[in-house]
């Protein structure tokens, strides 16, 4: 069900082109911390719809369909152009091409293709979107809101930054702490089991 | 072609894409509301722009994109709480923002729009928009709008028949939102105005 690839982020820029992730305001590259260098990360293909929860440790790119609850809060989440979310999301990191109904929550940032189509609630601390994406909701850039609390509690990287700016990069030191506390499974990257979780209905879709 | 118009994705500005000043528009993003979250709601498409220039601060957004509503031919495309449920409105509203969308409504619309305004609004909150003022045809569909980091307003008007512009005068949107009271306005010089409103 789950696939390696490419980290996300490297795959996607080489698909859509140099502008992806142009985020003027935040021009550092999206943090990769779960897969500790390694830039794999799991997929769930187009052919498949999950209906639960998911959770993991690692990346997570979704292609397929899911509905229900995506928890991966230290690691990044890609919905890809083929990607539907019926779902609400927590994670570190969210990048979002593809359709969206429901709420993401990042504690450290969204980033918004033009490809996108969402419906739902926004909350990050640092928010991007590209101008041709589809949205109706609410975004929520307020980190000290009771929302972000709720979501992250004290966790959330930019959270005490009442600019809304991070107070502290994810760094290195970090990946390696999140590597060795998660054991071989999330650390050995290529070739390993994912570590993400699934509970509910699993099936292939018709897509 | 000015290089912001160029930037606008899913559009090939044409010679009539222009940078204008939006004095009051600037004026309304600096405006300071205490030691709170300041929430604004686009009437409009949601723009990288704003959500940029918002990202620095403590600050909600609210999209309602009523413009893809119009082009999907939803009936109350002029309502933002039917074409935004219910569940993204949490707490009263300080700042709308209307972009163009108040020339393509008639008197009647108009008239709910401002009610759906006041009910949605926090006390003192205020409403900006750009209305015709000299140009007899605008395009039938809105254009669409981008926020540069010079504080100039890009407009891209959509490759669309053109329309009669309804030319409201100040008196006459105030006649129709009777909730609305002209607080300041402003000739641009693309051939809009540009207003701000007080909620009353």
């Amino acid at each position: 069900m789950f696939n390696k690839r490419e980290s996300n982020e490297s795959e996607t820029a080489s698909r859509s082109g140099s502008d992806h992730y142009s985020d003027k305001a935040n021009p550092s590259p999206a943090p990769t911390r779960s897969t500790g260098g390694t830039g794999a990360a799991a997929t769930i293909g187009p052919s498949i719809s999950i209906d639960g929860q998911l959770k993991g440790e690692e990346d997570l790119v979704v292609e397929g369909r899911v509905k229900g609850t995506i928890e991966l809060k230290n690691n990044t989440l890609t919905i890809g152009t083929q990607g539907t979310l019926d779902a609400e999301v927590f994670a570190h990191t969210i990048f979002v091409e593809g359709t969206v109904n429901g709420d993401l929550y990042a504690s450290e940032r969204i980033s918004i293709r033009k490809s996108a189509r969402i419906s739902g609630n926004i909350l990050a601390p640092r928010i991007s979107l590209e101008d041709g994406a589809r949205f109706r909701g609410s975004i929520d850039m307020d980190a000290d809101s009771e929302a972000f609390r709720k979501a992250f509690g004290g966790k959330a990287s930019a959270a005490s930054s009442p600019a809304g700016k991070p107070t502290s990069a994810p760094s290195v030191v970090d990946s390696q702490k999140d590597k060795q506390s998660q054991g071989p499974q999330a650390s050995s990257g290529g070739g390993a089991a994912p570590s993400t979780q699934q509970t509910g209905k699993t099936g292939s879709s018709a897509a | 072609m000015s290089h912001a118009a160029a930037s606008l994705a899913g559009h090939s500005p044409g010679p009539t894409a222009e940078r204008v000043k939006v004095p009051l528009l600037v004026e309304l993003l600096a405006r300071d509301v205490g030691d709170r979250c300041r929430v604004w709601a686009d009437l409009g498409s949601a723009q990288s722009g704003l959500v940029e220039r918002l990202s620095g601060g403590r600050n909600r957004l609210i999209v309602a994109d009523l413009p893809g509503a119009l082009e999907g031919g939803e009936p109350l495309w002029h309502h933002p709480d039917t074409v935004l449920a219910e569940k993204f409105w949490a707490g009263p509203v300080d700042f709308f923002l209307c972009w163009d969308l108040l020339n393509y409504m008639r008197p009647e619309q108009l008239g709910e729009l401002s009610s759906r305004i006041a009910r949605r609004a926090r006390s003192g909150s205020s409403v900006h928009a750009l209305i015709q003022y000299s140009g007899t045809s605008m395009s039938e569909t809105p254009a669409r709008y981008g926020l540069s980091a010079d504080d100039r307003l890009t407009v891209v008007p959509v490759d669309a028949p053109s329309t009669k512009t309804p030319r409201y005068s100040p008196k006459a949107l105030e006649k129709a939102m009777p909730e609305l009271r002209v607080e300041r306005t402003m000739l641009l010089n693309n051939g809009m105005q540009e207003f701000i409103f007080d909620v009353r």
